[in-house]
């Protein structure tokens, strides 16, 4: 049986063929036209997968910058209290010097002393600084003064009282997945458990104001001790941040990563889609060239 | 003399013999783009010798029949092939809207609302003390609970577009086996004399095409000319006896659902194909699926957000709701945000749980530990893509199969004008033939006459 065409499939393979070349350049333009390879799970169930996996990532990744960069902006805070504490405590160190020299009368050891008790405050109310709010040496209780202040009737500092509530507690921020980085520098750290920079400090003052020669050398190696105490804690504060800056260059890195990972998936190839675009295009072309000369061509033309 | 008046009786018989194949011919032509109209092909026969003492001489043609050009077996391949094709093409436009459902992927769909969700506890945690942190938790909370909720109405609605759907086609389908049954008993009617109804029959072969996309049906054709068409495992028409289907709503457990049964005794059609049965397979086994896992995924984050947050200060859930149709924000915390819990001590610059929290988006805390709420939802999203996909290629692997087969019976079937036209300048030429053995048998007899 030799197989008949009736002028009914000629007319519908034509259109058919020509329907389905129109619809593969139409999908290819909408590819061009947004970028994007997928566009629904089905245009490639296990890319999708894939691409969703590292969106996940890119939006935990953006937030661990931003983490980061409290974490950061937080450490330079610091990072900056201490070192004008380590200046307080120099200037200190110099006045005990100047004080323990016995040239010096009572009236200029007087004028050292308010000098101290200046000095001291000062050191109170960088142990009491706040950034974004809260108070950077209070633990978790960061919304209370680590440190209270009592003052005498002549204006001096009469006493040092640590919040009673307490200025220990972990302070942790989530800088990417399963790591945390502890950024509390608690007050004992930096002045001592009893608050021995402050106590020194006074000690000074008193023994300035009493012109006590030898208690005012007593001093001289607690101010040493003090100071050894506010660098050791200051050093831990720059190896903290040279850490966080080092993670900080990780989760951008990892960022480049994931989204590179995630274009190369759901993004598609320009140059071979423009290729392919083009490919079909002609494909296009022919098919309707054909088909015109086809449906054109009609014994009736003969007749 | 007889001879020549025999010379006169064969003429005229040939030119009416022509005269019905030229109008065959003229109808194939007129009905070239008709849908389901099956070619007719003139059969001309020599009419009965006469035996005459000179030997057996031929008495001329007569139209014995007229053909219907029909082969039952291209008919069963097209209606197989029909019937898969409607059948995933169904299914695979279900899925899309499915899939269209999901929106992923994104940034604004589900899975990047819970990372906003996850997000705004670590913005919590970078900053436990502040009210303005807590406000962006609530925020993202809500975002994340409307978000799963319109995505719950949105399948909701196809759904809803789905059980209309299998309504309609249903009536469709009854309303059709209904008219095959009517046309059975008129086609034995017509066809009382002997000879064919080709329109009738041509009409029934369409329906029958239909109820093969539509359902899966499949038929055989008796001697006396009626149909039997068998659906879902049992007969639905034979002769003029219907059995239709009938689409039933019900709930169960507060979904609805629906079921096709057989109108006259409730029973269950057994393997619906086509279209029909490409819905009925998505709405019974992909959609309930679907929704139970977007549930469950829901109960399990509920109760583990849940979990961490009640152990601090303030002592209350999270979230209230089981389901996404019932989830919200616990309305103590929707109407004061300082009941949000960063952290258990209670102290402004604790954030255990602000911490605990966020780290719920690396916890394996569903499927019995083994996936976050991130694989999970991915998990769906994949599936439905697959089945998506899979429905898509196989449709079109089918649509192609089908098309092959169609052009095959056309082939047979279908009407082709250059032959047309040929067969009209066949029968054109031997109806002048024809006319001219009548004119010179004609003056023959004149010859014969004027002696």
């Amino acid at each position: 049986m030799t197989f008949r065409i009736s002028t009914r499939a000629l007319h519908d393979t034509i259109s058919q063929a020509v329907l389905d070349s129109q619809q593969t350049v139409l999908q290819l333009q909408r590819g061009l036209a947004d970028g994007r390879a997928i566009r629904k799970p089905s245009d490639d169930p296990v890319g999708t997968n894939v691409v969703m996996q590292y969106r996940e990532r890119l939006r935990a990744n953006e937030q661990y910058q931003k983490n980061m960069e409290v974490v950061l902006s937080h450490l330079n805070a610091v990072d900056s209290t201490m070192f004008m504490i380590q200046e307080q405590i120099i200037q200190a160190q110099s006045i005990q010097v100047r004080g323990a020299d016995d040239s010096q009368g009572q009236d200029a050891r007087n004028a050292l002393a308010r000098e101290i008790d200046q000095i001291a405050q000062a050191v109170i109310d960088l142990g009491n600084t706040r950034f974004a709010g809260v108070y950077i040496f209070g633990g978790t209780r960061t919304l209370e003064p680590a440190y209270e202040t009592q003052l005498d009737e002549s204006g001096f500092v009469a006493g040092v009282e640590r919040n009673p509530n307490g200025i220990d507690g972990d302070v942790r921020r989530q800088v990417g997945r399963d790591l945390s980085l502890s950024i509390h520098v608690s007050g004992d750290d930096v002045f001592g458990e009893d608050q021995e920079l402050f106590q020194t400090l006074l000690d000074l003052r008193d023994a300035l104001l009493a012109g006590d020669r030898e208690a005012i050398q007593a001093t001289h190696d607690r101010l040493e001790a003090a100071q050894d105490q506010v660098l050791g804690t200051h050093t831990f504060v720059g190896s903290l941040l040279t850490r966080a800056e080092a993670l900080k260059g990780r989760l951008q890195a990892d960022e480049v990563t994931n989204e590179s990972g995630r274009t190369r998936i759901e993004d598609i190839d320009v140059a071979r889609a423009l290729l392919d675009f083009n490919q079909n295009q002609v494909a296009l072309e022919a098919a309707l060239n054909a088909g015109s000369r086809i449906l054109q061509s009609s014994l009736l033309n003969y007749m | 003399m007889p001879g020549l008046i025999q010379g006169l009786e064969i003429a005229r018989r040939a030119l009416l013999a022509h005269q019905s194949a030229m109008n065959i011919t003229g109808h194939n032509i007129a009905n070239v783009a008709t849908e389901g109209y099956t070619r007719r092909r003139p059969v001309l026969t020599p009419t009965v010798p006469e035996t005459t003492p000179w030997g057996i001489v031929g008495t001329g043609v007569q139209l014995e029949d007229v053909a219907r050009t029909r082969n039952t077996f291209l008919d069963d391949q097209v209606r197989k092939e029909s019937a898969l094709a409607g059948s995933w093409d169904a299914r695979s436009q279900v899925l899309q809207q499915v899939e269209a459902v999901l929106g992923e992927p994104s940034d604004d769909a589900i899975a990047g609302l819970l990372d906003q969700f996850y997000n705004a506890w670590l913005e919590l945690s970078n900053q436990p003390e502040d009210f303005g942190a807590r406000a962006v938790v609530l925020q993202s909370a809500e975002a994340l609970v409307s978000g799963l909720r319109d995505q719950d109405a949105r399948l909701d609605d196809v759904i809803e577009s789905t059980d209309l759907e299998v309504e309609q086609r249903v009536k469709d389908i009854n309303a059709t086996l209904h008219e095959v049954g009517n046309l059975n008993l008129q086609i034995q009617q017509s066809e009382v004399t002997g000879s064919v109804d080709a329109d009738l029959r041509d009409r029934r072969d369409q329906l029958l095409d239909q109820l093969a996309r539509e359902a899966g049906a499949t038929h055989l054709i008796r001697a006396d000319g009626s149909v039997v068409v068998r659906l879902g495992g049992r007969t639905a028409v034979e002769g003029t006896d219907v059995h239709g289907l009938r689409a039933e709503r019900y709930t169960v457990g507060g979904k609805l659902e629906v079921r096709v049964l057989f109108e006259s005794d409730n029973s269950y059609p057994r393997d619906l194909s086509g279209e029909l049965g490409g819905i009925i397979s998505v709405r019974e086994e992909v959609l309930p699926r679907f929704r139970n896992q977007l549930d469950g995924l829901v109960a399990g984050l509920v109760d583990r957000v849940n979990q961490i947050h009640r152990a601090g200060p303030s002592g209350v859930n999270f979230f209230v709701g089981e389901t996404i149709d019932t989830l919200e924000v616990e309305p103590e915390i929707a109407a004061d945000i300082t009941r949000i819990n960063a952290g258990s001590s209670g102290d402004p610059g604790d954030n255990d749980i602000a911490l605990a929290l966020a780290a719920l988006r690396d916890e394996r805390f569903l499927e019995r530990g083994t996936a976050t709420a991130g694989d999970v939802f991915r998990q769906i999203v994949t599936e439905v893509g697959s089945l998506t996909r899979q429905a898509g290629s196989v449709s079109g692997a089918q649509a192609a199969a089908f098309n092959a087969v169609v052009v095959q019976r056309e082939s047979v079937i279908g009407v082709s004008l250059d032959e047309e036209l040929t067969n009209l300048v066949e029968t054109q030429k031997a109806y002048e033939a024809a006319a001219r053995v009548f004119s010179s048998a004609a003056e023959m007899i004149d010859v014969l006459l004027a002696m």
